[in-house]
């Protein structure tokens, strides 16, 4: 077929697409009617078909260059992903979060026991030797609590609530994403949870020495408990990574990593809502000398308590009828 | 997808039409990459000075605003911009770049998310080594390991030259071409115009040879297939080539 023909014959429609195209552009795709754009997604048929044929008899032409960057940019407008509301995404999050985590509950076992490892390690190593806290914690830290300032009153005047808050969001989300951002890597997530779990037992152990335990339980307890929660959870997202592309099963081992970041992601997710409650508590709740320390305990306790419940209660999706039943 | 040259990505159609995708290289994404990091931190800079100019009286506030707006900024600038632009950013745009899933499709929330949050950790910072260049060159599909992880693609928007169709150099005339009785291949026909488009840019004495090279393969073309024109016979090569052009075009 002469190449002059086929562009004769075709032009009004490719220009008819082109000027459709730059009308959507420039004043959005709703601006179009009914029928124009109905005509829009016939023209992206007519152009791949068109090009389909040049390709069998123009080979590597201009032509060829052409049609396919029209079919191209036909195709982009008339596939793309449809737009969910952020409500629709979040009662969507309410549910695939648990489904997810649930379907890795053993990264959430292995995440947890790297934890509790540290946690042991730790405090068994500060019972033993005395340096060792030093090492881990810094020596400035370890002073704190031997004399009595950390967790004082005054410790919590120094900064404006709010600000202290809004610090601990920050920060906090910044290390979850961190964990599972490092979670390609597994080692990285396996040495951040076992790091804080160490932490952690180090200082339960050094508060029941210098006798504030009580105190550091009543202070720790209503955040602690769902931000803990929350870093096994960032934990467990980052492992579930590794998971994806060091066992990728039947698949390749890149699509295996694909898999196992959007399954990750979605663990990960789940440690956000937990961490924006956590600062929210250890901001203005945790240090509040007004609020009896069992109130503060049983908060904590039932934020936990909720959080877990949701995290492997909600059952992913409408259960289905049984057939045989 | 197997047989896909380096550069290029196939992509499959609904319609059975595969489409291929220019590739962005190592260079253009860097350079784009370099434009929204200094974006970035002229925004943190200008933000920072606006927050120490405010009176201690609305501080508290400012603080956390200056906070937020800082922790949303430098992880979810990409992110954000990917997903309000269709895959693009300033630096991106500005550089006719734009993110893709595999296969050509738009990306959505978790590619956004996955993609951005490896950017700086694993990319950029792993070890202090930006690990993600050598994977980039290395990928087939030239990948960072955020790209990998998420299934995406940088593709080139535009080939130049590609997105008109006065490129093509057929105009409107519907009637000669069919009693022109002239037998050229679209090949042939698309090496003269090319030529004749490109002649202004190369050397006099290059330019002489190849117009005279390829002017005697034409000729010796049309004679063979006996549609070499009498007014065209004994004429310099250039003369030749444009008149055979015009010709075709049905501009005679």
């Amino acid at each position: 077929m002469d190449l002059r023909e086929t562009v004769v014959r075709n032009r009004p429609a490719w220009e008819r697409l082109e000027a459709l195209m730059a009308q959507a552009r420039s004043r959005g795709l709703s601006s179009l009617e009914p029928a124009n754009l109905k005509e829009l997604g016939l023209l992206h048929r007519k152009v791949s078909a068109d090009l389909a044929t040049a390709r069998t008899f123009h080979g590597e032409s201009r032509l060829v260059g052409y049609l396919n960057d029209l079919a191209l940019r036909s195709h982009n407008m008339v596939y793309r992903a449809p737009r969910r509301g952020a409500r629709a995404i979040l009662t969507g999050l309410w549910r695939s979060i648990p489904a997810a985590v649930q379907r890795h509950r053993g990264a959430l076992a292995v995440s947890t026991g790297l934890f509790l490892c540290g946690v042991i390690l730790g405090a068994v190593g500060a019972v033993l030797d005395e340096s060792i806290a030093n090492m881990v914690l810094g020596s400035k830290f370890v002073e704190g609590i031997r004399s009595g300032d950390y967790l004082h009153p005054n410790m919590f005047g120094l900064m404006p609530r709010s600000v202290s808050s809004a610090g601990y969001v920050t920060n906090n989300i910044s290390v979850a994403l961190n964990t599972f951002a490092f979670g390609v890597t597994g080692v990285i997530p396996a040495w951040l949870l076992f790091l804080n779990g160490n932490i952690l037992g180090i200082v339960f152990v050094l508060c029941g020495q210098y006798g504030i335990l009580g105190r550091f339980l009543a202070f720790v307890i209503p955040h602690g408990i769902i931000e803990v929660s929350a870093i096994l959870l960032a934990g467990a997202g980052g492992l579930t990574t590794f998971d994806g592309w060091l066992h990728p099963g039947d698949q390749t081992r890149s699509r295996g990593l694909r898999h196992g970041a959007r399954e990750g992601l979605m663990i990960t997710a789940g440690a956000i809502p937990a961490l924006l409650v956590a600062a929210l508590v250890e901001g203005f709740i945790s240090p509040s000398p007004n609020i009896p320390p069992a109130v503060r305990i049983g908060l904590g306790i039932a934020l936990g308590l909720f959080m877990w419940a949701w995290l492997l209660g909600v059952r992913p999706g409408p259960v289905k009828e049984d057939p045989a039943a | 997808m197997s047989d896909t040259r380096h550069g290029m990505d196939r992509l499959e159609t609904p319609e059975r039409v595969d489409l291929t995708v220019d590739l962005a290289g190592v260079g253009s994404r860097t350079l784009a990459f370099l434009i929204d990091w200094l974006l970035l931190v002229a925004v943190t800079v200008i933000s920072v000075l606006i927050f120490a100019s405010t009176s201690p009286a609305t501080g508290t506030f400012a603080v956390v605003l200056v906070m937020i707006v800082l922790f949303v900024l430098w992880w979810f600038y990409f992110v954000l911009f990917e997903m309000a632009w269709d895959g693009q950013t300033p630096g991106k745009r500005l550089l006719g770049l734009r993110v893709r899933k595999v296969g050509g499709y738009p990306i959505g929330w978790p590619e956004a998310l996955i993609r951005n949050f490896l950017r700086v950790l694993i990319d950029l910072f792993l070890f202090w080594i930006p690990i993600g260049l050598p994977v980039m060159i290395g990928t087939r599909r030239s990948q960072r390991i955020g790209d990998l992880a998420a299934g995406t693609v940088v593709v080139r928007e535009g080939r130049p030259g590609m997105d008109q169709l006065a490129g093509l150099g057929v105009t409107r005339d519907t009637k000669t071409y069919s009693a022109g009785g002239l037998d050229l291949s679209t090949e042939e026909y698309e090496l003269i115009r090319e030529f004749l488009e490109r002649s202004p840019g190369i050397d006099p004495g290059s330019g002489a040879r190849i117009q005279a090279e390829l002017a005697s393969l034409i000729r010796k073309r049309l004679e063979a297939r006996g549609a070499m024109r009498e007014e065209w016979r004994g004429i310099r090569p250039e003369a030749f080539l444009q008149r055979v052009d015009a010709f075709y075009r049905g501009e005679t």
